[in-house]
């Protein structure tokens, strides 16, 4: 079933007075329960598409319909209440608010959604346990753990509200190998459970996780690759995905 | 140094909302600190070089032709070093004073009269002198008596006389604040009245090396066989330079002292708010400051560059304040005319400009090199990196999510108070100090202006609603009765002022039948004397004698010791004793005084006017009393009012500036944060209200600390602030509900500005913060 639809989406941004197009009327379908990834050069407008299709910033033109409803034309405050309860965000520097606990930071988003504060309070505890941070972890501040850690607890975060669909950016952009392929591993076992994922990288470990590649260039879907479920250290897949790059001028 | 420069000009433009703000607070801080100096040191040596200038004597003394020979002039000349005599016609009269009419005295003199002491001088616009003119004081003028118009005395028993009035003067110890007011006439009228009322001629007198003016007044009292009173026929009266100094600069002090103590919570809650906004840019700048670092800037050079971006700022202010000082001085001189009778010029004072200017830039010197001394610590690497200049200590995580009650946006406003404790306390303090100085002007307000009743006994003087001066020898008792008896009088009491010793020093002292019916009732401690051996005290008259209830003192000629019985507040006198002690202290004394009080509703105007009538032959004078205080203290009243409704405002004016300026840079600081709340789904609304309440915790605490304490001490801190006035009990009121509804105002307005200020949120994009 189609999670995210658009219809001639476009996205330009005024530069000096002159309109740079950087999505240029792209027609897009993604499905629910997928791991998609978007990859591209720099500046192909992999981001904005990200951003655009999660309702944080707004098209210019064309349409954007989220599980049958259209949110292009909502109001700023509207998007942010689409957000909250539908989207979860992976950002590749966390932004965890320093000023609360790495559970407080968790429960704020999901507070914002629920008001069963008990059935909120254990979904957390228990994410945060299925992504390897302990109790001890909890209450410290974002300042005071790692940057694995971090970005584990803002994947929590992401997932606190049981969101439709998790938006990541280069979510092991800021992180070690290893700190990375925790990260990564976090996401595979979500999207495994049946939580859709939509991740722009640039990193190939990042993107052998999906199941689905789309290659954004020059504001448009340049082409796409099926990888079908991920499976560890399956190499074929790897294969597979390093030439539809090099298809694509990687 | 010029990269310094570059760079302070470079955080100027980058601040510039937040530059003005500082601007127009350091403003108002110039203009006020600029206000208060003048008035401090201005305003009285203006007085004190105007009394050299006209050759003021050290003593004035006023005395009936009749009271004066050969005695009483030896004794003034073996208790003076020098004096001048000088004959003037004494008249009581009423004129009309702003709405009301009152009773004075005035003293009518010859133009061509040369004076070698205590000169005079025409201010402002004069015309030659008519045949029916008249120069009179410029404290005249104030109240109505300008160039050009009639000047009618309404005489009681010998009609109107009527001057045209053709230029005012300026002297120091006969202006009419304290003395009669002094007219000069040509030289025919002045003839024509001294050979028509011969009873009313008096000697001017201005005398120099007295030691004690109350002993000379006294003195010359004894010699005259104690026969002076009210009467124009026979008066000994006087004041000292000193005194007279005192009384026409209180005003003009009292005025400078609250401006500038009032300036100076101002400069400190200014300096506060440049610590914060340092500390703030420090933070947001970080990464920048890195940059300058790794290019080679020092941290003094940087350091320099935050100085002069402030000192600059200052400097500014200061300049500007210049402009509003100039123009608002000769305002408040004006105003402080009505009390004083000075036509205070205050001109041009750079040396205060240079003071406040000097005073502003040091504290924020101060400020701001304590504030941004963090940055000689952090390395390059770590500004880049983003770490904080300030330096951050591992804070406790207060208001658990997962367990408060709290719902979410007050539990998320609430940690933000806690995370940004020392501002949230910053906050809270400016927010007492500054509603606790606005409840004080407001208690100054109040009582100057809704409800004149604490001011009623604040002097200390009995407030009847209308009096009368008998002449001597008439049949009092009866003339009582008489009063008593007329349908509009409730009650009629003699009360007297006499000039007497106590324990040896001239003093001021009140006589009544009954102190118990006094409708004043500024005893502060003990009771009214009731025995013919019991005498009150005024706490500064106890001062002097150092005595207290209980102890013993001499009144008058009688030897035996009166009781101290009580001790009253007031400046009026400085004893009370019954008619039955007076008169054992001093056997030749004669009431003559009757204080009348009227049924409510009654009109004293109409009625003094009767009784004048009514009792002509047998009155010296009638005064309607009400009129009397609504003048004489409405000109207090209208300073001070004054005085507390600009203070309120300013400071209403100062916290919303702060106020701006604090939250406006918190949103900037805190704009990733917003960013990020914004990106996980909070709305504008939600995170406004997040801000808002934050601020709201310590702005209605702080608000709420300075109003209790506006209610709790604003009255007694004014009451310490008039003891050496010698008021014990000033007892102003307080209206409670006046205090809570300026402290909701002040909360409301607060609110309502951060929220306000809090709608830029909308700006702030999510989008913005992942991708920039």
């Amino acid at each position: 079933m189609a999670l995210i639809t658009t219809k001639k989406l476009s996205k330009a941004f005024s530069i000096g007075g002159r309109d740079q197009h950087v999505l240029k009327n792209l027609d897009l379908e993604i499905n629910e329960g997928d791991f998609t990834v978007i990859m591209g050069p720099s500046g192909a407008g992999k981001s904005t598409l990200m951003y655009a299709l999660s309702g944080m910033d707004k098209p210019t033109g064309g349409s954007i319909s989220f599980l049958g409803s259209e949110i292009s034309t909502l109001s700023n405050d509207a998007l942010a209440r689409f957000r909250r309860k539908n989207c979860g965000f992976v950002f590749q520097q966390m932004f965890l608010l320093d000023n609360m606990s790495i559970l407080d930071n968790i429960l704020a988003a999901g507070f914002l959604v629920s008001s069963d504060r008990g059935t909120i309070i254990a979904r957390a505890k228990q994410l945060l346990e299925s992504v390897g941070l302990t109790e001890q972890e909890w209450n410290k501040f974002p300042t005071q753990i790692s940057g694995g850690e971090a970005q584990r607890s803002s994947i929590v975060r992401a997932l606190i509200n049981k969101p439709a669909v998790v938006f990541a950016d280069e979510p092991t952009g800021a992180l070690n190998s290893t700190a990375g392929g925790a990260a990564l591993d976090t996401l595979t076992k979500v999207n495994n459970d049946g939580q859709s994922v939509i991740c722009v990288t640039h990193d190939l470990r990042t993107a052998r996780r999906g199941n689905r590649v789309l290659y954004i260039s020059d504001g448009t879907i340049g082409g796409e690759c099926n990888l079908g479920p991920y499976v560890s250290g399956d190499r074929d897949r790897h294969k597979k995905l390093a030439a539809f790059l090099d298809d694509m001028g990687w | 140094m010029k990269r310094t420069f570059l760079l302070a000009g470079a955080n100027i433009r980058k601040a510039k909302g937040q530059m003005i703000i500082l601007t127009v607070l350091f403003l108002i801080a110039a203009t006020l600190m600029n206000i208060g100096f003048a008035l401090l040191f201005n305003f009285g040596n203006y007085f004190d070089e105007m009394a050299k200038e006209l050759h003021t004597s050290d003593t004035l003394v006023i005395i009936s032709q009749n009271l004066w020979n050969e005695e009483t002039e030896g004794f003034l000349r073996d208790n003076s070093t020098e004096f001048e005599k000088h004959s003037v016609v004494l008249l009581n009269g009423e004129i009309p004073w702003g709405e009301n009419m009152i009773t004075s005295f005035f003293m009518l003199s010859d133009i061509n009269e040369a004076r070698n002491f205590s000169q005079w001088k025409l201010v402002s616009d004069s015309q030659p002198l008519a045949v029916d003119g008249a120069y009179i004081p410029f404290g005249l003028y104030i109240h109505g008596h300008e160039l050009g118009n009639d000047f009618v005395i309404n005489t009681t028993g010998y009609g109107s006389i009527h001057f045209t009035i053709n230029g005012h003067t300026e002297s120091i110890l006969s202006d009419g604040v304290n003395t009669p007011a002094n007219l000069f006439i040509p030289t025919e009228r002045f003839e024509e009245f001294y050979h028509r009322f011969p009873e009313y001629r008096n000697y001017l007198i201005f005398a120099n090396g007295v030691d004690n003016i109350r002993g000379l007044l006294f003195g010359l009292d004894e010699l005259s066989g104690f026969a002076s009173g009210f009467s124009t026929e026979s008066v000994i009266s006087g004041i000292s330079l000193e005194d007279m100094s005192m009384f026409r600069t209180m005003m003009a002090n009292m005025t400078a002292m609250i401006m500038v103590v009032f300036t100076l919570i101002i400069a400190l809650v200014s300096l506060f708010v440049v610590r914060f906004r340092i500390k703030n840019s420090l933070e947001e700048d970080i990464t920048r400051i890195g940059s300058l670092k790794a290019i080679g800037y020092t941290s003094k050079e940087i350091i320099r560059s935050v100085i002069l971006q402030y000192g600059t700022v200052i400097f500014f202010a200061s300049m500007l304040a210049i402009v509003p000082t100039i123009f608002l001085l000769p305002l408040i001189g004006n105003v402080l005319a009505s009390q004083s009778g000075i036509f205070w010029r205050p001109g041009i004072t750079p040396e205060f400009y240079v003071i406040t200017t000097v005073i502003l830039v040091l504290i924020v010197w101060l400020g701001t090199k304590i504030s941004a001394r963090g940055i000689k610590k952090i390395t390059p690497v770590a500004a880049l990196r983003g770490e904080s200049a300030t330096g951050k200590k591992a804070k406790r995580n207060r208001i658990l999510l997962s367990k408060t009650k709290l719902p979410l946006i007050p539990a998320l406003a609430g940690k933000s108070v806690f995370h940004g404790f020392r501002q949230s306390l910053m906050i809270f303090f400016i927010m007492l100090a500054v509603s606790f100085t606005g409840m004080i002007s407001l208690v100054i307000f109040y009582n100057s202006t809704i409800d004149l009743t604490a001011f009623e006994v604040i002097p200390g003087g009995e407030r009847a609603n209308s009096g009368i001066i008998f002449r001597p020898d008439e049949d009092l008792s009866a003339l009582r009765s008489e009063i008593i008896a007329m349908p509009e009088v409730r009650d009629a009491q003699f009360h007297d002022f006499a000039q007497t010793i106590i324990d040896g020093e001239f003093s001021f002292i009140s006589v009544m039948d009954d102190f118990d019916r006094r409708v004043t009732r500024n005893i502060h401690r003990g009771e009214f004397p009731r025995a013919d051996n019991e005498v009150a005290l005024s706490g500064l008259a106890a001062n002097r004698f150092d005595v207290d209830i209980g102890d013993e003192v001499t009144v008058g000629t009688d030897e035996s010791p009166f009781v101290v019985t009580g001790i009253f507040s007031g400046m009026a006198e400085d004893a009370m004793v019954t008619i039955y002690g007076m008169l054992r202290a001093q056997p030749e004394f004669r009431q003559s005084g009757l204080n009348i009080y009227l049924h409510p509703g009654t009109d004293s105007a109409v009625f003094t006017e009767n009784l004048g009538q009514q009792f002509a032959a047998e009155s010296f004078m009638v005064v309607n009393i009400d009129a009397e205080f609504e003048e004489g203290a409405g000109i207090f009243a209208s300073i001070l009012s004054l005085v507390g409704i600009v203070i309120l405002c300013v400071a209403i004016f100062v916290i919303l500036l702060i106020l701006y300026l604090v939250i406006g840079a918190t949103i900037i600081r805190r704009h990733r944060e917003l960013g990020i709340q914004k990106a996980i789904g909070f709305t504008t609304g939600n995170l406004m209200r997040q801000i808002s309440l934050a601020f709201s915790i310590p702005v209605v605490l702080g608000t709420i600390i300075g109003v209790l304490l506006g209610i709790f001490y604003a009255s007694p801190l004014l009451n310490i602030a008039m003891r050496p006035m010698g008021v014990l009990a000033a007892n102003l009121l307080v209206n409670n509900a006046w205090m809570v509804v300026a402290g909701g105002i002040i909360t409301v307005l607060a609110i309502g500005l951060s929220l306000l200020v809090t709608w830029r949120i909308r700006k702030i994009s999510a989008y913005k913060l992942v991708t920039e």
